[in-house]
């Protein structure tokens, strides 16, 4: 027990060191973006050189760098994001206000895509079957397939022409299912190869025989035995899952235009809100950290092997 | 071994499927378009002609007409350059600099590994496409800063990939057989370390190109990729997009251009992979 | 059971798999019989079709084979007609399967325990809630230590022996009437495959029928009534243990039992063939004759037309008539006496076959030839036992080395083990898995270093030098590892990989170098035909040669063989044994032979060093120390051997396994597994 709580503080300490690398990064790229944030901040009109000089001392914009570098670690260590520029509102407030939409579109589009990989990668795997084959076309068609496009076609298809889904946003159920489909689409097609691949792996070593030997059925080796070996070379993929389905999320909210973190980022960059980029990078970090930890205790969980290992 | 020799007959050269001949024969036709696209496409992609707007496919217009009146056709066969300078430009970027650190890491010692690979872990813990858009924000949004962003962001994942493989190359008995044939360091790291490491990896740049097609045409969607009159699939589908419920032409074919280029890298790069792995098992058992 | 009601009866059965070259015929029509309480084993080396013929008989030999007999039947069921839903009845409940190596043979991400269940659960044996006992019952019946622990852990918490007797529990769990055996011991230390097979006599001693497969004829001479041997898919040879073991009449039984190295055969060859070229007839066609003809030294025209019958070999009088051709008649053991404690078999209780089949077994072989001579083995260099000056090549002096554990702690390998390689002679370091002897031999390569102690080289320092200070000399110590397939960069072909050992890495200055390359691989039987191929595309007895000669190319003093044939097959091994004695008579180099396996070292060793837990019990020559062993541990390691020849009590009196002796019988510990998988028979 002891080396698990040595694993688990070992991995936090780094968590944080990720957090603030991210936040740096994100600090240290905005810095080098072109262009005056103070005039961003003061929006298109041309303010007196008076008013100017007093912004710009408020922002603390006339400080050398590594001095606002310093303000700005201390800040996020008390949880202090700052201000958005564009918003006029504590960055903290904004994500705060934005993240559950984009966390319900994510988890649905998860959600989704692994019951559908699962159920394809479970009825096809090992079998030489026509069937199979379709699976597999399907899944290098969506892997393919942009989800910007995907999400346009489906938005025309349903929306406009069969009027059976809301055209834009809404907090309601009916709203989450376009997006939340299309954000899986492109995750399918990898989940059930990556599944598919694990399940036969571990059909073919000697357990399932074993397995079988014992008076087994096929639906048990399959679920019993091999899915959850299947599962394994999943969960090394949690860090690009969770990559795909924020960056999904920039995509899907423009163009189904529905509230979330995701839309928030894209006009913050285009907009160059520095605060409100560099909380959306914490935030993203964060997420990030934690749910690496999530999986890592989850994989062993999956894999006792694992508890020998310390890495 | 009661395996008995299932697998070994038929083990020969392999041969190249109908589909696999076929998304060949397409990559070499994209490849084409990007390079002389005059070739494909007379009609000038950026001649517009208003009269004609937003018309649907016809002999004229094989793609129909935009909302200025230009040829859809034609600026999809000019769009393949920018497509595959942003996927393949990306992808070299992505290989160059994670080969860099891949190997770095793997072989300059501990503090050096642990160094490099918070590093990567950093960059990891952004969403891919977020990375890219701080780096289009900072650099200002033409196709050469899409290709250095998407580069970018890509780079951790194959540093990761690189250090592993060199790692498990390292413990592989022929690297220590090397050694007692007195070989140094370097030649074991040139000779042996770097190609077989290497390998598996080119294959997958391959099917990382069809990722950063789609990475690319995702940045100019959000209008982050190159400037206006520059024909490139992303943001034609963007425009095309505001005009769907008048003429589906415009939105649907980018569309498709980029999911059949995708699928023809991508059948062609697995084919690869299954040949590579046949002959290649990896010292790591 | 009556002999006329057999409980398992096969005949003519086939087995062939659908490949992309055509059907592939594994299994060729084999026939036999199974009665309660009597142990078949099937003997063959690889491919031969002797797993695929168990697994025929639960049903699984995969999806695109096609099966097909006259008969198949299980205590008159016909097995044939079976669905899928029928035969899940069978498996488990009625017919039993142990496979190879337990860590993967049992789900390694659940517990023993829910393992051993899954049987009681599918044939709903015993209620949901009282399987864990049970299973904790069953894994106490298998003789397992600390059984309701046991149950609670998964296999790779458990040592190689205890895991094994859990897989057997799981197999057993249903009380099948048949157990098939497939390797059940291979993989294991010698001293807990003797444990095992304890454990399975004393199942067959309540009744069990046991169908053996193994590749190990020492293994099978010591749990088995009768022996079929199996080659490309038939049985050339089947009959009672002591028959065919004592006087095998077909070629290749004889060439099999030739092959087995052991006291008898030290200084002459162990192969009939001493080129690469004749490997077993895996894939040949469907033609008709006998399979082994292509092989067989003593084949004639009409063994290439037609498939011989079956010849009735009746039961020779021991020692009289055909002694004089077959080859080491009457215990081909070590020829070791009086080592053993054993009780005769006359004493061992219920041992041997409950007595209704041994005596009535019908010994045949299906060839015309069983009565001709077998030829002499080819001149060879016979190890002329060159006198070795007194010069000291390496001299390893009290070294010490320990390695960090996953708790952090330091756990020793190897512990102030001291001595000396002269020139010429072969050395045997003899140990289990775990025991250090790998460790020794890094540091001898000079790929490890010492934490104490030293090892020189012609009486200069060798360990703790700089690399570049030793990279002068490094051609002088070369290894052949015991898995040349890791050993060899996957993009080489076979002459760039010894073109590398000439110092000439790049293809055109090993093109350059290809006269001496091909010198250097007649010297290990293979001819130019091989250069261009990459390890892949060679046999295992072809890559083991291009490993030896790839090691002989820097012209070393001393050669460094890691378990150099434990991954072979018996006649392969024969072959690169031989290949070994050539090269020894050839270059005169010295060698550090690493091995577990006492027949292999004995055969090729000049002098013998035993080693447990990292440290040397005793050294010296090969003969004093296994013929009067002067530690208790060799002694008990030695008496652990199965060995070929009737009537060795295998049985201890009284034992019958059942009283729960743990893993640590012989002091071994049970800790010894933790290192399974470093070394030990046949794998994969």
């Amino acid at each position: 027990m002891r080396s698990t709580t040595w694993w688990l503080a070992r991995r936090l300490a780094l968590a944080v060191l990720v957090v603030v690398g991210a936040a740096t990064v994100a600090f240290g790229a905005l810095q080098l973006v072109p262009g005056d944030p103070v005039h961003v901040m003061m929006g298109g009109a041309a303010p007196s050189e008076e008013v100017y000089e007093r912004t710009r001392h408020e922002l603390g914009y006339d400080q050398p760098l590594p001095v606002r570098y310093g303000e700005f670690l201390g800040q996020l260590l008390r949880g202090d994001l700052g201000q958005s520029y564009q918003l006029h509102q504590p960055v903290a407030d904004v994500i705060g206000s934005q993240l559950w939409p984009t966390v319900q579109l994510a988890l649905a589009a998860f959600g989704l895509a692994f019951v559908v990989a699962a159920a394809l990668a479970v009825t096809t795997a090992g079998r030489r079957s026509g069937w199979r084959r379709v699976a597999s076309a399907a899944e290098l068609l969506m892997i393919s397939t942009p989800g910007f496009w995907v999400g346009v076609l489906l938005l025309t298809f349903f929306s406009f022409r069969l009027h059976l889904f809301p055209v834009a946003g809404g907090d309601s159920l009916a709203g989450l299912v376009l997006p939340a489909a299309t954000l899986a689409i492109g995750l399918i097609g990898v989940f059930a190869q990556v599944m598919r691949e694990g399940l036969e792996r571990a059909l073919e070593q000697p357990f399932v025989l074993s397995a079988r030997a014992r008076g087994t059925g096929e639906t048990a080796v399959r679920l019993r035995h091999a899915l959850r070996h299947a599962l394994i070379p999943m969960v090394t993929l949690s860090g690009w899952i969770v990559g795909s389905l924020l960056g999904g999320a920039v995509l899907i909210e423009t163009i189904f235009s529905r509230e979330g973190l995701g839309r928030i980022t894209a006009t913050a960059i285009a907009g160059r809100d520095l605060p409100l980029v560099t909380g959306v990078a914490v935030v993203a970090a964060t997420i990030f950290a934690l749910l690496n930890i999530a999986v890592d205790l989850l994989y062993r969980v999956i894999d006792p092997r694992m508890k020998e290992v310390v890495r | 071994m009661a395996g008995v020799a299932r697998r070994s007959a038929g083990r020969g050269r392999r041969r190249i499927g109908p589909g696999v001949a076929v998304s060949a024969l397409l990559v070499a036709l994209i490849a084409l378009a990007a390079l002389w696209p005059g070739l494909l496409a007379r009609a000038d992609p950026n001649a517009a002609e208003p009269v004609d707007a937003l018309l649907g496919p016809s002999g004229a217009h094989w793609f129909g007409t935009d909302q200025l009146g230009r040829d859809v056709y034609s600026r999809v066969v000019h769009g393949a350059r920018v497509s595959l300078f942003i996927g393949v430009g990306a992808t070299g970027i992505a290989l160059l600099l994670g080969c860099l650190i891949g190997m770095l890491a793997a072989t300059c010692g501990r503090l050096v590994d642990e160094i490099l690979m918070r590093i990567t872990d950093v960059l990891l813990s952004f969403p891919g496409l977020l990375l890219a858009l701080l780096v289009v924000a900072m650099l200002g949004p033409s196709s050469t800063n899409a290709t250095i962003a998407i580069g970018l962001s890509s780079a951790p994942g194959f540093a990761r990939l690189v250090r592993g493989e060199a790692l498990a190359i390292r413990e592989a008995g022929y690297v220590r057989t090397a050694v007692t044939f007195g070989a140094g360091r370097a030649r074991v790291y040139l000779r042996h370390l770097l190609p077989n490491a290497l390998t598996p990896l080119l294959v997958l740049a391959l099917l990382s190109v069809g990722a950063a097609i789609i990475a690319g045409s995702s940045l100019s969607y959000l209008g982050l990729g190159p400037r206006v009159p520059t024909a490139e699939w992303g943001s034609m589908l963007a425009q095309g997009k505001d005009f769907l419920t008048i003429s589906w032409a415009m939105a649907v074919f980018p569309g498709l251009a980029i999911t059949v280029t995708v699928i023809a890298i991508n059948i062609v790069g697995r084919d690869l992979q299954r040949r590579f792995e046949g002959r290649h098992p990896v010292g790591r058992f | 059971m009556a002999d006329s009601d057999p409980l398992l009866a096969v005949d003519d059965l086939r087995v062939s798999f659908a490949t992309r070259g055509g059907p592939l015929a594994a299994v060729r029509g084999v026939s036999f019989t199974l009665a309660a309480g009597e142990c078949l084993a099937i003997v063959g080396e690889s491919g031969s079709g002797k797993s695929v013929t168990a697994r025929a008989l639960v049903g699984l030999v995969g999806a695109g084979a096609a099966v097909s007999a006259r008969r198949l039947e299980l205590a008159g069921q016909d097995l044939l007609a079976l669905g899928e839903r029928d035969w899940r009845r069978v498996r488990g409940r009625r017919v039993g399967l142990v496979l190879q190596d337990a860590l993967s043979s049992l789900d390694p991400v659940r517990t023993v325990g829910a393992e051993i269940a899954e049987t009681l659960g599918n044939h709903r044996l015993v209620p949901r809630s009282a399987r864990p006992a049970r299973a904790v019952e069953l894994l106490a019946e298998a003789s397992v230590p600390e059984p309701a622990l046991r149950a609670r852990q998964r296999p790779f918490e458990l040592s190689g022996g205890l895991r094994q007797r859990a897989l057997i529990a799981s197999a057993l769990a249903g009380e099948p009437a048949v157990l098939l055996a497939d390797e059940p011991t291979t993989a294991l230390d010698v001293s807990v495959q003797a444990q095992i097979l304890d454990l399975l006599a004393a199942r067959r001693a309540d009744g069990v029928a046991i169908l053996l497969i193994s590749h190990d004829l020492a293994v099978v001479g010591r749990l088995a009534d009768r022996v079929a041997v199996m080659y490309a898919g038939t049985i050339v040879e089947e009959g009672g243990v002591d028959d065919l073991l004592r006087s095998p009449r077909h070629p290749y039984t004889r060439e099999l039992l030739a092959a087995v190295p052991s006291a008898h055969a030290r200084g002459t060859r162990l192969a009939v063939h001493r080129d690469a070229a004749a490997a077993p007839a895996v894939a040949a066609p469907d033609a008709a004759g006998c399979r082994y003809a292509a092989r067989c030294p003593l084949a004639e025209d009409r063994c290439r037309m037609a498939d011989p019958p079956a010849i009735d070999v009746g039961h020779p009088a021991p020692g009289a008539g055909l002694s004089a051709d077959v080859p080491r008649p009457a215990a081909v053991d070590l020829g070791l006496p009086a080592v053993e404690k054993g009780p005769p078999a006359a004493a061992a209780g219920p041992a041997r076959g409950g007595g209704t089949a041994a005596a009535a077994v019908a010994h045949r072989a299906w060839c015309w030839r069983i009565d001709e001579p077998w030829p002499a083995p080819p001149a060879g260099p016979a190890r002329g036992r060159v006198q070795h000056a007194d010069d000291v090549v390496i001299e390893v002096d009290t070294v010490w080395k320990s390695f960090r554990g996953p708790d952090g702690s330091r756990r020793p390998a190897v512990r102030g083990v001291s001595f000396q390689l002269r020139v010429g002679e072969t050395v045997g370091l003899l140990g289990e898995s775990g025991s250090g002897k790998s460790t020794t031999a890094e540091m001898v390569l000079g790929l490890l270093e010492p934490d104490e102690g030293a090892v020189l080289l012609r009486g200069r320092p060798w360990s703790r030098l700089g690399e570049s200070a030793r990279r002068p000399d490094r051609h002088r110590i070369q290894l052949v590892p015991q898995d040349p397939l890791g050993a060899f960069d996957p993009r080489y072909t076979v002459e760039r990989l010894i073109g590398e050992a000439l110092r000439a890495p790049g293809r055109r200055a090993a093109a350059r170098q290809r006269g001496r390359i091909v010198e250097l691989l007649g010297l290990v039987g293979l001819d130019a035909s091989v250069l261009p191929r990459r390890a892949t595309q060679l046999s295992g007895g072809q890559r083991q040669r291009v490993a030896i000669a790839r090691a002989l190319a820097p012209e070393p003093d001393v050669l460094v063989c890691d378990e150099p044939v434990s991954a072979l097959d018996v006649s392969i091994q024969a072959q690169i044994l031989d290949v070994f004695a050539d090269v020894q008579d050839a270059l005169g180099v010295a060698m550090l032979f690493i091995s577990h396996d006492l027949g292999v070292i004995y055969h090729t060793c000049d002098r013998v060093l035993v080693m447990r837990d990292g440290e040397l019990l005793e050294q010296g020559d090969v003969e004093r120390v296994l013929r009067a062993p002067a530690h208790d541990y060799t002694r008990a390691l030695l008496a652990a051997v199965p060995r070929l020849g009737p009537a060795t009590g295998q049985v201890p009196a009284g034992s019958g396994a059942g009283d729960a002796a743990p893993a640590d019988g012989l002091g071994v510990g049970s800790n010894v597994g933790f290192g399974v998988g470093s070394g030990v028979g046949p794998r994969r």
